[in-house]
Formats: structure tokens, C-alpha cells, sequence
């Protein structure tokens, strides 16, 4: 191959590099008003009165809206396609603002101003009176018998989804305990139990959640974002406005990293509705660094109650947990993550008599949770691994050896249907231990004294491709050659730092033949002109993608 | 390899060039799927007279723009190729053949008074497909116990995405999950008190790794080419930050006997852990 | 933006003053490394600043005809690391706010401002409290010197009146002269950070470099306040460097001589196993540059040479 496989240096880095490269507040216009967003300071209750007449004598405000001004209308933000089956629509649990509080820093009011001083001045003189309820921050107290359930008209408990999996149907740990005892002998068996947990944690893309909006004259609504999902934002824009979705238009610039956080609609739906209460002037919703980290999206905290079974001979004979996510307060990405996770934790490892997981997405008075790098799977890996090793530990087998043994086989086939390939997680597992130098450092660091201690450890991991097949995979690209033999290539695909620009380039050169210096991509999505794609998430870009514009498909038709 | 890059340079024209590690028993493309690839501009060799020993007089076909030529080119001991002489032979029509540049045909499809048609291409792809990538994390780490403070001495991701796109970007893309999966692992988490409101919610307070906390990365990529993706790719944007904590918690139990159930493992929470087990 | 109503520059040290005494709400900025972060967090807003960044005569590190040093508050970490007369006789104090931050805060954060905020975690405020540093003050009423070691009220807070301008920090010949020292920072990561503890030990060896004559002990984030343990230096005075047991007795004393609070950001266990350990290790790397002659200084615990 002549371009796909090099390191061709990205596209777009001179432009990074020398900071000429625009995001979107470099394209905000002078005279945008600037917005900012009144929050909660309780983290459960109702909003029963709020005062702006203090904030509205600041000068430099020019509107201020409550939650009691916005549509009735509740609508889903996560960034997955649209699903036409109404059994597995995203859940609609929001409105642009929140009379019903369900975290501490929940979106009740928003402040436009002429400027950003004017507008946090008047911000602070909003007063708020509450109705206050019982935090239930954790997630046992949202499970606790009495628990207030924060969606009533969704679920009649804070258990968002509860789903289970089992590599068989009949499968049941206890009776494959008595099973291995009876095979076995209880003598030769090993068995760990614990609850393990991870945090929640913030992405920290280095460009914060930011848009601007107008209405043009011709009464579209134009939102530019920071966002992984240009077309997505449209689809929730229009539907949290009650707007049809052609006279909505998003356009994503450059944007600096996203990681998941911005694979969900954030601020635009409510930038938008800003920009139409003040008369279609263009206002800019930008959050601050704070905002994003507590009041946008996070990645999932999760308890793993675990028990695994081996024989003494290292074979491993059964595991099952059940799996809790705290979900924060509204769906976001809904059960996928948790979904994702469970199945994930059952399916690195092979079990000789089977495996069940159990996983549950709770709701509670905090911060959202929804997709961050690996949607599921660093939890699932860390409950996996450290299971595994917890049983080596216990059973004084190797970690490596007992992986090799005992992980997921070549020719893996997932119930849904999705196969491995091409199977290298082996190859892998001993690329990685030599360069470690894994046997010899397992008997060098056996039995030291002294405070300072060394050890070496390992971690595997499977990884799906895209969604498919529990969502829709869509993706369209558009070339079009100029008059000096050179192309125009149109993704909806997202660059969010990550380098698609740069590979969807070489796979364009590499099947027309059309040099790279002659191969122009655009990186700017604009949903008005740009063909539809979902995004930037679940790493399906090159793959998805990618045949949209390679062998078969658009390069060739070009190339005819 | 020199002898096919030493071709190239006679002719003028960009050798295939590309080395991954290969798990056993899988094959290279056939060139044929390469040659079908080039239909215009640039020059391809078509080498399929070629059976690769040394020392022969092959025929090769190259062209460049405007013309179609057959070389006879021979090895020479040192490992390099001499064109012996462009055999006069032009060939007829073969895959590839050069019939007008880009630029004239792009000019004639707008401008032409009788025939104006742009030539553009859109494709949808709705993609029914799907398969698992896979890696590993080995880490060989250090933990100074009274401090709780733990040092990576070596750290290695090893992916297989299949095929790569762009290895430099790869390699970056593993470089930056990995440094995803340290600050999981030890310091990165979002603080409440019991009423719900966020304690760390800034850059300050939550703590994730700076360039300073961050020791050499290493990276091996195995290529198998998957049936599934356009060119043999698979994912590899998130596994990189997939089993990086995993390996350290399981190199820190192996350093010290300590089964740390969650995490991240910060310094407070080891010392503590280590006192429990009476090891400091 | 940022919300801040008015801006005066003073060029002198005495229009700094009258300016503060004039504007009731306004602040002191230099470098602006916390005055500005605390603005952004809604504190202060409206209010004013006075800047003191362009007043050559609070830049710069001095020698007194009687060998005291005179540093200028107004001095930038970064300056103060490379100042000769900082690496040739307080190279400590140079590599203990060597680490503030990262290399862009040090280029803005004076040692006026890390002194005068009052913050327990003041990378410079451990070594400050071992120099015996005299804080200069001018006020309306004139010039007064407060030993730095009463300079603290408490968290954040300190004697300095509202319209007294910091005019220059002294140290005495008789509290640098012959030491060697060793300033550790213990943090979360290892750059833009806040210590989570920072402990300064210093030491005088006698001629034979067989005795300590004096130690010198200051802890930062140990209390509301920077601290010094003077009984532990005291129970150190005339011991043998040879004597491994003074590590042991360092770690203990220290313990009933400060005060940590337990907090979500450390709990008051940890913080204490940090206290008794970095003090050995401080005392050890001290009493280590003082044997090999070499430039004594700051080190990162746990990888100071073993």
C-alpha cells in the first residue's frame, strides 16, 4: 500500500502547532452576547419560586430565563442514532432546564449579558427558593428500601435497567460450586470473593464545552459546537426545541478533544433556545473548566461484587458479580455502558462451567455519567483482572500462565452474534512479557524485604468495534474532483483530535491514487452540507468510516 | 529491499514499503489487489513475471506520465538493480495505463461545451460488520511503602488493531490512553461530600497525571490484517486506556501481597493498606 | 474578563501604600498567581487591585554590609532559583520554590506573595520558617520588622495590615552560615501542585563534620500555619552523624509538635506517617550534603540518592 500504513504527519498540525488553527470561540463574532448558567445548590428538590428582579438591574443583562420558561418537552442526549424501534429510543429525561433538581448544580436559569462579568454578576443575584429532599448521592442509597425515586415517570425505583448474562441459560454459580466439588474435591478448589470499585473521573479534554448560536435570517437556528456528534446535536436540537430538524443547523470547527464527554448533547439545545429568546442574536454558552468536570458527563463509578472459582490446578471453573453503576442523574448513554461492561467481564475470560454477570445502572442525586474512552470496558477489565489475579494470588499460579490458559479463545463468537477474527490477544499477552522480562522479574522480585518493593503485573483486554449490532452503524462520504485533478473529500466524520482527518486522507489517496498533497479533506462539519455520520465515538471512524471511502465504495466509483 | 527501492529510484517512482510483526502462518496482500488500486496518476510495477531470485534479467513494466515502457532490469551482486535498457516495447492497454492526466480530465468534465459533468462520488456505508480487538498491559513498577508513593520503571501496551493506518498517529493515540489508564489507576477521582456537592471539580484538586508523572511509554502493535475492516483495521482509539490500571494493581499485589480492591490506589489509601498488612 | 473595577499601578513603594489606605477594597497583585485565581472563583470581584509588579526596588537579592541577605519580595521564583547569591548561600530555599507549580507559574509567583497569602502549603514557607526570615513591613505609620516565625494568625491570615506593603524579607548570617539543608516537597503528582506536606530540615555540623551543632526543622501543611519544631531540634543538638538513632528520634519528636487536620484531601493518619517520615529522610539528605561537600538543597522524597 502507498499511503495507508504511513506515518504521514496529520494533516492539520501546522495549524495546532502555530495555535492559527480556529476552535470555536475563535469564530465567536464581537458582538455576541455571553450566557451563563444558574445552578443548583442542592443536590435534591424542586426549584418552588425564583427572583431574578435583583439580576435584571445589572447593566449589560439583556434576558434572563427560568425553568419556568422552557418547553415542556423532555428529550434524550445521548450521542447514539436515532432508534426506530420505540422500546430502544434513548431515554427522554431533561428539559432545557430543571424545575425538579436532581444534583447538586443542576441547570435551573440562564443569564444573557453583553458581557461575561455582567452576566456571572447577575447570575449570583438570582435567588432561588427550594422545596429540599434527601440527598442519595451513592448508590446504596439509592437502592435503600425507601429511597425517593428521582424519575417517577420513567421508573418506579432508581434502578435505571437491570439486565443479566449468563454463558448459558441454566447456568448457576452455587450448583457449578457443588458441581466442581463434587468433580473436584473442595480440597482442590480455590475461591475469591470481594467487592471491588472504580471512580468516577472527569475526561479533561484541554477545550472546554463551548458553543455560540443565531438564528439567520431565514429563521434557521445555527449551532457551533465543541461536539463529537454534529449531526446527533441537530436530531436532540430540534427535538428539544420542538423545531424540525431542517431548520437546525450545527457546525462543528476544530475542537479540542472530546474523549466521550462531548459524545452527548450538553449546552446546545439550551444555547439555542438562548439565541431564539433574544430575538435570534447570536450568544455564546461557553462552561467553564468547573462546569465540565462536575456538571457535564463523567465516566461511570462502579461496585463489582465478585466471586471467582478455580481448581488447583489453575483451570478457572466459574464467576459471577453483579455489577452496579452509578448513573448520576439523568440517563445520558442510558444501560449501554453497564451493559457493555457486564458482558465484557463475562466474555475476556473463559470459564469452564460458565459465567453469570448481573448489571444495574442506578440513579442518584449526582453528577451524570456517560460515555468516556472505552464505554464500560476499563471498569470491566479492572473487575476481570483483578479477580483473575486475586485467584493466582490465592492459588500461587502465575498471572500470565493462567491467562494464556484460561482467557478468551480464538474464533470467539459473542451471543450477539459478533466474531474474533482475527485472534492475537496470545501473541500479545507473550509480545508484552518478554519485553518486561516476566519470568525472570516474577523470581527476581519473590522475596524481598526492606520499604521499597518491586513488582511486575498485567492487564488484557477485547474490544468491540462500533456498535453494531445493538445500534445502527451509518456513515456517508462524498469526493468530489476539482479542476486541477486534485479532490474534495466530505466526512461527517469527526477529527476531535484523534487524527481521522489525517487517516481518512491516506485511505483516499490510497484508492484513487491521488497524491496526498492533492487530497483536501474538510474538517469543519456542517451538518447543512456535510453527509450524515454519528460521530466520533466507539473508535468506528476508520472502520466505519473507512468503507465509505475506500476499495468498493466512493474512491473507486470516483476512480471510474 | 534495497534492490526494489533502488528500481524505484531509476524509474522514479514511490516503492511499497512497510514492516510490521507478523504472528505466524498469516500472508501479505497479493500484489494484484495493489496494482488494481492505482488506476491513475503515479506509476506501479508490475512485477508478476518476478519469481524473486537474484541474478536474473526481469521484465518490468513502469510508466510515468504520458508513457507506458518496459525495462529489463538486472541484479547486480551488491544487491543493487541496473536498468539495462528500456526494451522499445510499448504496451497496449494494461490495467493502468495512462490515457489523460487528472487535470485534463477534471477540466474537460466542467468545462466541456457538449459533456459537462462533474465527477463526484457519495457512499453510504451502513456497516453490518463487527469483530474485537485485543492487548495487553505489563508494567514493572516500584512502591516506596512508608511513602505510598508508586514509580512505573517499564510500561508496555501491546495492541492488535489489525492493519495500521498511519503508525506515528497510532502510536500517539496508545501514548495518550495509557497516561488515561496511570492516572485511573492512582490519582484521578471525583470527590463529594455527603450532600452531593462536588469537592475537586478543578484542575488543581482532581489530579490527573502531568508530563512530569509520566514515565517512556512503549508501544508493539501486531498486524493481522482483519477481513472486516477497509484496510485490515480494527479499533484502537479507547483499548489503549483499557489495561493499564489493571496491570498496576496486579504489579503493586505482586510487589507487596496487597489486594487493593479499588480504585485509584492513591498514596493515602496504600499507606493505609500497608499498615493494615503490617508492612510498614 | 475578569471582574475587577480599578487598576492602579504604583511606582513606588509609598504610592502602593497610599493607594491601599485610599481604596478599602483593594488588594495587592504582583505576579497574580493567586490574586488572579481567586478572582475567577468569584472572590473579591468588583474590587480593586493595586500592583506592586513594577517597583525595581522589591526585585532582587541583596548582601548587607553586615551579611545579612535582603531578598525582594517582588522577586519570581524562577529568579530566585538562578540568583548566584541564592545558589551560593540559600541554594535550599532556591530549589524549595524550584518546585511551585510548573515553569509558567514560577516565571509569575514572587515570594512576597507566597510569604504574605499566609497559606500553610507556601512552598518557600518551611525553609522561610528555619531561616528565621525577618518580613519587612511599610505602612502609613512607617517601617516594622515581624520575625516570619510570628508573621502567621492563622490559615491564610496574617499580621500584615491591610495597607502594609511587604518591602523585604532578611536573613540574619547567623542562621545560614555553615548550614546545609534539604527542603521535601510531598505531592500527588509531581508538578502543579499544592504540597500535600513540605518539610524542611537543616543542619550545622561541627568543624569535624562528626556532630550536629544545630538543626533547624520547619514543616509547611503540618498545621494552620508554617511551623517550626524547636524541641526535636533542641533533643538533636550534639548528636553524633554516625548515631542512626536519631531518625527514629526525629520521626517520633516531631509528632508532638504539630498539629494536621484531617480533611478529604488527607486524613490526618496520613499526614502524620508523612510528618515522621519525611522528617528521616530530610535529616539523613542534609546531614549527606554536609559530609560530601555538596550543594545542599531540595530533593523529592523517595528519590533522593540512597
Amino acid at each position: 500500500m502507498e499511503t495507508v500504513g504511513k506515518s504521514f504527519v496529520r494533516v492539520d498540525a501546522r495549524g495546532k502547532v502555530t495555535g492559527e488553527a480556529k476552535y470555536s470561540n475563535d469564530l465567536v463574532p464581537k458582538d455576541c452576547l455571553q450566557a451563563k448558567i444558574v445552578r443548583s445548590t442542592i443536590a435534591n428538590g424542586r426549584v418552588t419560586a425564583i427572583d431574578i428582579s435583583e439580576a435584571q438591574k445589572v447593566p449589560g443583562v439583556v434576558k434572563i430565563v427560568t425553568c419556568f420558561d422552557v418547553p415542556d418537552i423532555q428529550f434524550p442526549t445521548a450521542g447514539h442514532p436515532w432508534s426506530v424501534e420505540a422500546a430502544h429510543q434513548d431515554v427522554p429525561d431533561r428539559k432545557l432546564l430543571n424545575a425538579r433538581v436532581r444534583q447538586w448544580g443542576d441547570e435551573i436559569a440562564a443569564v444573557v449579558a453583553t458581557d461575561n462579568v455582567a452576566a456571572e454578576r447577575a447570575a449570583r443575584l438570582v435567588k432561588v427558593e427550594y422545596e429540599e429532599y434527601d440527598p442519595i448521592p451513592t448508590i446504596e442509597e439509592a437502592l435503600a428500601p425507601g429511597a425517593t425515586p428521582l424519575h417517577p415517570d420513567i421508573r418506579k425505583d432508581n434502578i435505571f435497567v437491570h439486565t443479566s448474562f449468563k454463558t448459558s441459560p441454566n447456568f448457576d454459580y452455587e450448583k457449578a460450586k457443588q458441581q466442581a466439588i463434587e468433580e473436584y474435591g473442595e480440597e482442590n478448589l480455590i475461591e475469591v470473593e470481594g467487592t471491588y470499585r472504580t471512580p468516577r473521573i472527569s475526561h479533561c479534554h484541554i477545550e472546554v464545552c463551548t458553543s455560540w448560536a443565531y438564528v439567520d435570517t431565514n429563521g434557521k437556528v445555527t449551532v457551533i459546537s465543541s461536539t463529537q456528534i454534529p449531526h446527533i446535536t441537530r436530531r436532540v436540537i430540534s427535538q428539544a426545541l420542538g423545531w424540525p430538524v431542517g431548520r437546525v443547523r450545527v457546525i462543528k470547527p476544530y475542537i479540542g478533544g472530546g474523549f466521550g464527554n462531548k459524545q452527548d448533547v450538553l449546552q446546545e439545545p439550551l444555547n439555542a433556545f438562548l439565541s431564539i429568546a433574544c430575538g435570534g442574536r447570536c450568544v455564546c454558552l461557553e462552561l467553564s473548566r468547573e462546569e465540565c468536570i462536575s456538571q457535564t458527563r463523567t465516566r461511570h463509578a462502579a461496585k463489582g461484587v465478585l466471586r471467582g472459582l478455580a481448581t488447583k490446578d489453575g483451570k478457572l471453573l466459574a464467576r459471577e458479580g453483579d455489577i452496579y453503576t452509578n448513573k448520576g442523574a439523568y440517563a445520558s448513554h442510558g444501560h449501554a455502558i453497564t451493559a457493555g461492561m457486564t458482558t465484557n467481564f463475562k466474555d475476556i475470560m473463559h470459564d469452564a462451567y460458565g459465567c453469570r454477570a448481573d448489571g444495574y445502572s442506578v440513579y442518584t442525586t449526582s453528577a451524570v455519567s456517560g460515555a468516556m474512552r472505552a464505554y464500560g470496558v476499563p471498569q470491566a477489565a479492572f473487575f476481570a483482572d483483578s479477580l483473575t489475579d486475586d485467584i493466582c494470588y490465592k492459588g500461587g499460579f502465575d498471572p500470565l500462565k493462567f491467562r494464556m490458559e484460561n482467557c478468551v479463545p480464538p474464533g470467539f463468537v459473542a451471543s450477539n452474534g459478533i466474531t474474533y477474527y482475527s485472534y492475537s490477544l496470545k501473541e500479545c499477552m507473550k509480545r508484552g512479557a518478554e519485553f518486561i522480562h516476566w519470568d525472570e522479574k516474577r523470581k527476581e522480585y519473590a522475596n524481598q524485604t526492606g520499604p521499597v518493593r518491586r513488582g511486575v503485573g498485567m492487564g488484557i483486554f477485547m474490544y468491540k468495534v462500533g456498535v453494531y449490532p445493538i445500534s445502527l452503524e451509518t456513515s456517508s462520504a462524498r469526493m468530489i474532483l476539482n479542476q486541477d485533478g486534485s479532490i474534495q473529500v466530505k466526512l461527517s466524520a469527526t477529527e476531535i483530535g484523534q487524527g481521522a482527518d489525517t487517516v481518512f486522507s491516506q485511505m483516499a489517496s490510497e484508492t484513487t491514487g491521488i497524491t496526498m498533497d492533492n487530497v483536501y479533506i474538510i474538517s469543519t462539519q456542517d451538518t447543512d452540507v456535510a453527509p450524515f455520520d454519528t460521530g466520533a465515538y466507539a473508535s468506528r471512524q476508520s472502520f466505519v468510516t473507512g468503507k465509505a471511502v475506500t476499495p468498493g465504495r466512493g474512491a473507486d466509483d470516483l476512480a471510474e | 529491499m534495497i534492490w526494489q527501492n533502488n528500481i524505484c529510484e531509476k524509474i522514479h517512482t514511490q516503492p511499497k514499503t512497510k514492516t510490521c510483526v507478523r504472528p505466524e502462518g498469516t500472508q501479505e496482500k497479493p500484489a494484484e489487489q495493489n496494482a488494481r488500486k492505482l488506476a491513475f496518476g503515479g506509476a506501479y510495477i508490475d512485477n508478476s513475471q518476478n519469481d524473486g531470485s537474484a541474478g536474473e534479467s526481469v521484465k518490468y513494466s513502469a510508466w510515468l506520465d504520458g508513457a507506458v515502457k518496459e525495462y529489463d532490469i538486472h541484479d547486480l551482486p551488491n544487491g543493487e538493480a541496473a536498468i539495462l535498457r528500456d526494451t522499445g516495447v510499448e504496451k497496449d492497454i494494461i490495467p493502468g495505463k495512462v490515457l489523460l492526466s487528472m487535470k485534463d480530465l477534471a477540466m474537460n468534465a466542467f468545462y466541456s461545451l457538449d459533456r459537462s459533468e462533474h465527477i463526484t462520488a457519495e457512499v453510504t456505508n451502513h456497516c453490518k460488520e463487527n469483530t474485537f480487538a485485543s492487548g495487553c498491559c505489563f508494567v514493572d513498577l516500584e512502591v516506596d511503602m512508608p511513602l505510598g508513593k508508586v514509580k512505573i520503571n517499564n510500561i508496555i501496551n501491546v495492541h492488535d488493531s489489525g492493519t495500521l493506518l498511519n503508525p506515528k498517529l497510532a502510536e500517539a493515540q496508545v501514548h495518550g490512553g495509557m497516561s488515561m489508564g496511570i492516572g485511573y489507576a492512582l490519582t484521578e477521582e471525583l470527590l463529594y461530600n455527603e450532600k452531593g456537592r462536588p469537592l475537586n471539580a478543578n484542575l488543581l484538586d482532581f489530579k490527573i497525571p502531568t508530563a512530569m508523572d509520566c514515565p517512556d511509554y512503549h508501544v508493539e502493535f501486531l498486524e493481522m490484517d482483519d477481513p472486516m475492516g477497509p484496510y485490515g483495521n480494527k479499533a484502537l482509539g479507547e483499548p489503549p486506556a483499557i489495561p493499564v490500571a489493571p496491570a498496576i494493581r496486579n504489579a503493586i499485589l505482586h510487589a507487596t501481597g496487597v489486594s487493593m480492591k479499588e480504585i485509584p490506589m492513591t498514596q493515602q489509601k496504600l499507606v493505609a493498606a500497608f499498615k493494615e498488612a503490617g508492612l510498614i | 474578563m475578569f471582574d475587577i473595577e480599578h487598576y492602579f499601578e504604583a511606582k513606588s513603594v509609598e504610592e502602593a501604600v497610599r493607594l491601599l489606605s485610599e481604596h478599602e477594597d483593594a488588594e495587592i497583585i504582583c505576579g497574580g498567581t493567586d490574586v488572579l485565581v481567586k478572582l475567577r472563583d468569584g472572590k473579591g470581584a468588583g474590587g480593586s487591585l493595586v500592583s506592586i509588579h513594577e517597583i525595581p526596588s522589591l526585585r532582587g537579592v541583596r548582601v548587607l554590609p553586615d551579611a545579612t541577605l535582603e531578598i525582594g519580595p517582588a522577586t519570581c521564583f524562577t529568579d530566585l532559583t538562578n540568583h548566584p547569591l541564592i545558589q551560593k548561600y540559600l541554594p535550599y530555599l532556591g530549589e524549595a520554590v524550584d518546585t511551585v507549580g510548573g515553569p509558567q507559574v514560577r516565571n509569575q509567583g514572587t515570594i512576597g506573595g507566597n510569604i504574605c497569602n499566609g497559606a500553610t502549603s507556601a512552598d518557600s514557607a518551611a525553609t522561610m520558617q528555619t531561616l528565621n526570615a525577618v518580613v519587612v513591613l511599610v505602612g502609613p505609620g512607617g517601617v516594622r520588622r515581624v520575625p516570619v516565625t510570628e508573621f502567621y494568625t492563622g490559615p491564610g491570615r496574617t499580621v500584615r495590615q491591610h495597607d502594609e506593603v511587604c518591602r523585604a524579607f532578611e536573613i540574619k548570617p547567623e542562621d545560614y552560615v555553615g548550614f546545609t539543608g534539604c527542603y521535601m516537597k510531598y505531592g500527588k503528582r509531581a508538578a502543579m501542585e499544592i504540597a500535600t506536606l513540605g518539610c524542611c530540615v537543616r543542619v550545622r555540623l561541627d568543624d569535624a563534620c562528626s556532630r550536629i551543632e544545630e538543626t533547624r526543622i520547619g514543616y509547611g501543611v503540618a498545621a494552620p500555619t508554617p511551623i517550626r519544631c524547636r524541641n526535636t531540634e533542641a533533643a538533636l543538638a550534639g548528636k553524633s552523624v554516625e548515631d542512626e538513632s536519631i531518625y527514629e528520634l526525629i520521626g517520633t519528636s516531631v509528632l508532638d509538635e504539630v498539629n494536621p487536620r484531617s480533611s478529604w484531601r488527607a486524613s490526618r493518619e496520613f499526614r502524620l506517617q508523612l510528618i515522621s517520615e519525611l522528617a528521616k529522610r530530610a535529616l539523613k539528605e542534609a546531614i549527606r550534603r554536609s559530609l560530601n561537600h555538596e550543594a545542599p538543597g531540595a530533593a523529592v522524597p523517595g528519590e533522593e540518592r540512597r
